[in-house]
């Protein structure tokens, strides 16, 4: 079913449309919440808050493409899941290795910062990983959005695995500067 | 600044990149060359491989009492006989073995019994032949410093057919190092693969 029509189907708060993002989106969705979640039966519960969501954000909300906002929930979910997690419970996933990677772009010691200054920070991370090249900008998207594993973000584009651990250690550090001359830094 | 709220800002990344990476992410996942992939492998086999076969005609030469160097120099084109190699009841010089030298090439054609030139892009010997044997006829090498020295044993199917006196013309690839019986060094060529007579 086309994607523009299941929106229609929400608008119209035609339940129908739920089932049918299962059918076309719930392996894709899956896959987001397992990579950071690492455990099936977590996963297919942010799937299933995330038809919620869908249905109780949509409308007002009029996603242009589907597919990236159920996985922008979905995404947003788990990692609330995983947060929620007392560290007993932690598991090693590809959720916490990407942080942990992550951490090196930070500067200084941490404060709070709202909503706001993320969206600025996301877009100031848009805009350096759009002077990189496309399989770079893939890569790092990949690893650090979808926190796909490395060995995967490595074959679907086309790198080794060797070279795609040096790329993304490379665009950390470059990152770091980037972000240091727009000022985020505490 | 927390990790966490690095994760956070990602939620806000330009749609473009993430379509951009489902687009990655969604495409048949690229391959890397089976050579490059596994360049490393087949180094490696090929590697093995080489060592396998050099151990087992190093073995090999070794129960011809002879080294696998001197044949790898038998078969690159160039003999170094030893210096008692002039020292034997077929060779008919005495002369001192004057040091290493090549194995002497001639450059001219080949002829076959009917005096035609012999087509062919391959090095060669000629041999004069000195003892006609059951399965086999002994010669001499005719040209450079090896003829008085070097004894050639020549084998072949057809070898009455050849007499005392005859000059075989054989290609030079062919020779192999036959044995050695501590006083000369016989090299064993198949002339019914490649030789030709050219009668005296």
């Amino acid at each position: 079913m086309d994607d523009s029509a299941i929106v229609e189907m929400l608008f119209m708060r035609d339940e129908t449309a739920v089932s049918a993002c299962r059918t076309k989106y719930e392996r894709y969705l899956m896959k987001i919440a397992y990579n950071i979640l690492a455990d099936m039966s977590d996963s297919e519960e942010a799937v299933n808050d995330t038809y919620f969501a869908a249905w109780e954000s949509i409308p007002p909300n009029r996603p242009t493409v589907l597919s990236l906002y159920l996985g922008k929930l979905t995404r947003r979910i788990a990692i609330d899941i995983f947060r929620k997690r007392t560290s007993a419970k932690r598991r090693k996933s590809e959720c916490a290795l990407s942080l942990e990677e992550l951490e090196e772009c930070l500067v200084g010691d941490d404060t709070t910062e709202n909503r706001a200054e993320s969206k600025l920070l996301g877009e100031a991370i848009s805009r350096f990983l759009m002077t990189q090249s496309s399989e770079k900008r893939a890569l790092f998207v990949g690893r650090y959005y979808y926190m796909d594993s490395l060995k995967n973000a490595a074959a679907y584009t086309g790198m080794s695995e060797g070279k795609a651990k040096t790329v993304l250690f490379r665009l950390r550090a470059e990152l770091r500067i980037y972000l240091e001359k727009e000022g985020f830094y505490i | 600044m927390k990790r966490e709220d690095l994760q956070d800002a990602l939620d806000f990344l330009d749609e473009s990149l993430l379509l951009e990476t489902e687009s990655y992410r969604n495409a048949p996942k690229k391959q890397r060359s089976f050579l490059l992939k596994h360049i490393s492998t087949v180094a490696a086999a090929v590697f093995v491989l080489a060592i396998g076969v050099f151990a087992v005609r190093y073995y090999q030469s070794l129960e011809n009492g002879k080294s696998v160097f001197d044949n790898s120099l038998v078969e690159m084109g160039t003999l170094v006989p030893s210096p008692d190699s002039h020292k034997g009841d077929n060779c008919k010089d005495d002369e001192q073995f004057a040091g290493d030298v090549s194995l002497p090439v001639n450059e001219t054609p080949c002829e076959d019994s009917e005096g035609n030139r012999v087509n062919n892009e391959l090095k060669r010997i000629e041999i004069k032949i000195e003892e006609v044997e059951e399965d086999c006829v002994w010669g001499i090498i005719q040209s450079g410093d090896l003829r008085r020295r070097t004894c050639v044993k020549v084998r072949s199917k057809g070898v009455r057919e050849y007499s005392t006196g005859d000059t075989v013309c054989v290609y030079f690839d062919t020779a192999k190092e036959d044995y050695d019986d501590g006083h000369e060094k016989y090299y064993y060529i198949d002339v019914s693969e490649i030789g030709y007579i050219s009668a005296e």
